[in-house]
């Protein structure tokens, strides 16, 4: 219960620092600021890797830290089942696979809301500050895909956590997980020759969000005044359909491993 | 038809055969104890019938459901399985309703009548973390009994209690077993199977042993 409500203010609050932070990126671009930008750029941006190594403090902390965040909320939220009482609250549960899916429909619900805040705060923010709406359509059309390509990545990442938890203590699995999570971002950092950058990042589930390098019609009013380089092939639909794999394989080994985890009461 | 069938089963962790072809036919409405040595495999043996772990080999059904296949767990099931324990910060009340929550078969009126059962005070205000371990037990028990299950499984449910708390226990489970509950007990006391039990078992190194009805010839 305390959980959930300090996720959401913590929401609020990430929301806040990342639009103040990215507002001032925002109105320091020529022309063409407007409240899209700003949501694109609060949650769901990179700069691309121009240099051999290309690292940005700011833009790295406003688009891992909000993830990372949320990882870690949510990394022990299967095992607190199984930590104390799993056997008295286990078989009372019709299923094991049912409750893996109460608790993935648990934490989707609590991922869209924690990102569906960031964003509406980032718009609030730019309205407060009379940035401009381009086009209304391509403001809901952004929020939402932002939201989602957040939301399917970490719900990836947290089932990670959350089904190795079963095998290994949970703050190794916590561990682990998010150095993995961190260091899958090096394709956004370290320069290698574009066939196989492009390639790496196509691939890659952490770097989908990163919106403003997709190639899709909708965003190009947005993004080639801003010189950034899409990558040719690089579409929200192809995000989806490679987020939404890796989903499936995810909840796929999840079932799996729920199905025939020992619920022994094993000093953790 | 049986409460409990368990045809050839067989537990192998790492190599080791914890339990080793057990084939055991339980009745329904009837009191069974397990006794044995310590890590003779009696906790595996309940840990396996309530579908917390997975056979190696064989089945277990429990009231002709096959568990692992049929269904998860044993439908209607109350157990106490050795030290598992209940949430510190809350008090008895609040952890039972918690459970009960899951389920959503009995009313607040239902779980108070339970912890009154084991001699526990529903109204009380101390969370569970500055329990006795007598107490602890207790709620234990009143966790395993306050839905009414068809079978309820005991791994060592009176090793800590006062001689009252021992009490107090026997006249529930005959109460239970006169509900028509089928009731499965493993324990190191051995007054509790030989008083209360109308078969017993001998588990030894994974195996298990008839050991003639307690209650009759004793
Ligand atoms: N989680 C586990 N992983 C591997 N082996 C285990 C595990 N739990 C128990 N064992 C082993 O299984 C065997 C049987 O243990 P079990 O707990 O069933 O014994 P028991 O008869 O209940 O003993 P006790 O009287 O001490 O409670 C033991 O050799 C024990 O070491
Ligand atoms: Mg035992």
């Amino acid at each position: 219960m305390i959980k959930k409500v300090s996720v959401f203010i913590t929401a609020v609050v990430i929301g806040v620092l990342s639009s103040l932070i990215r507002l001032d990126f925002i109105t320091n671009l020529a022309e063409g600021a407007s409240i899209e930008l700003l949501v694109m750029f609060t949650a769901n941006f990179l700069p691309y890797p121009e240099e051999k190594i290309t690292f940005e403090l700011i833009a790295s902390l406003t688009y891992i830290a909000p993830k990372l965040y949320i990882l870690i909320a949510f990394g022990d939220f299967f095992y607190d089942d199984f930590r104390i009482s799993s056997v008295y609250v286990f078989t009372r549960k019709d299923n094991r696979v049912k409750w893996f899916l109460d608790k993935l429909f648990h934490i989707l619900k609590h991922l869209v809301l924690y990102f569906a805040i960031i964003t509406a705060v980032s718009v609030i923010i730019g309205f407060a500050n009379n940035l401009p709406v381009a086009s209304v359509q391509g403001l809901l059309l952004i929020s939402s895909i932002c939201i989602l390509l957040n939301v399917t990545v970490t719900l990836v990442f947290v089932l990670l956590i959350n089904v190795l938890s079963l095998y290994i203590s949970c703050e190794m699995s916590l561990f682990l997980t998010l150095l993995a999570y961190v260091f899958a971002h090096l394709p956004a950092i370290v320069k290698r020759s574009d066939p196989v950058q492009h390639l790496l990042i196509k691939l890659n589930p952490v770097l989908q969000p990163v919106l403003p390098w997709h190639d899709d019609g909708f965003l190009l009013d947005y993004i080639q005044p801003l010189d950034i380089p899409a990558i040719p092939g690089f579409n929200v639909y192809w995000s989806f359909l490679v987020l939404g794999a890796y989903l499936v394989l995810a909840v796929f080994v999840g079932i799996r491993v729920v199905k025939t985890v020992e619920i022994t009461d094993r000093n953790y | 038809m049986m409460a409990v069938e368990i045809y050839h089963l067989t537990k192998i962790i790492r190599g080791r055969t914890i339990l080793n072809d057990i084939t055991l036919e339980l009745e329904r409405g009837k009191i069974y104890g397990f006794f044995g040595r310590n890590a003779s495999g009696k906790t595996m043996l309940f840990r396996a019938i309530c579908g917390l772990i997975k056979p190696t080999r064989g089945e277990v059904r429990v009231f002709g459901k096959r568990i692992g296949v049929d269904v998860s767990f044993p439908e209607s099931l109350g157990l106490i399985i050795e030290n598992v324990g209940f949430w510190e910060q809350w008090t008895g009340f609040q952890n039972l309703k918690f459970l009960a929550s899951i389920k959503n078969i009995i009313t607040d009126e239902d779980i108070r009548a339970a912890i009154r059962r084991v001699g526990l005070d529903p109204d009380d205000k101390r969370i569970y973390g500055k329990y006795s371990l007598g107490m602890k037990q207790r709620l234990g028990i009143a966790q395993a009994i306050m839905e009414k299950p068809q079978l309820i499984v005991l791994d060592e449910p009176t090793n800590s209690l006062d001689e009252e708390g021992v009490g107090l226990v026997r006249n529930i489970l005959l109460e239970e077993k006169g509900r028509g509950a089928t009731i499965l007990i493993a324990s190191h006391i051995k007054e509790d199977i030989d008083l209360l039990c109308d078969e017993k078992f001998k588990v030894e190194a994974g195996r298990i042993y008839p050991a003639g009805s307690g209650v009759k010839d004793e």
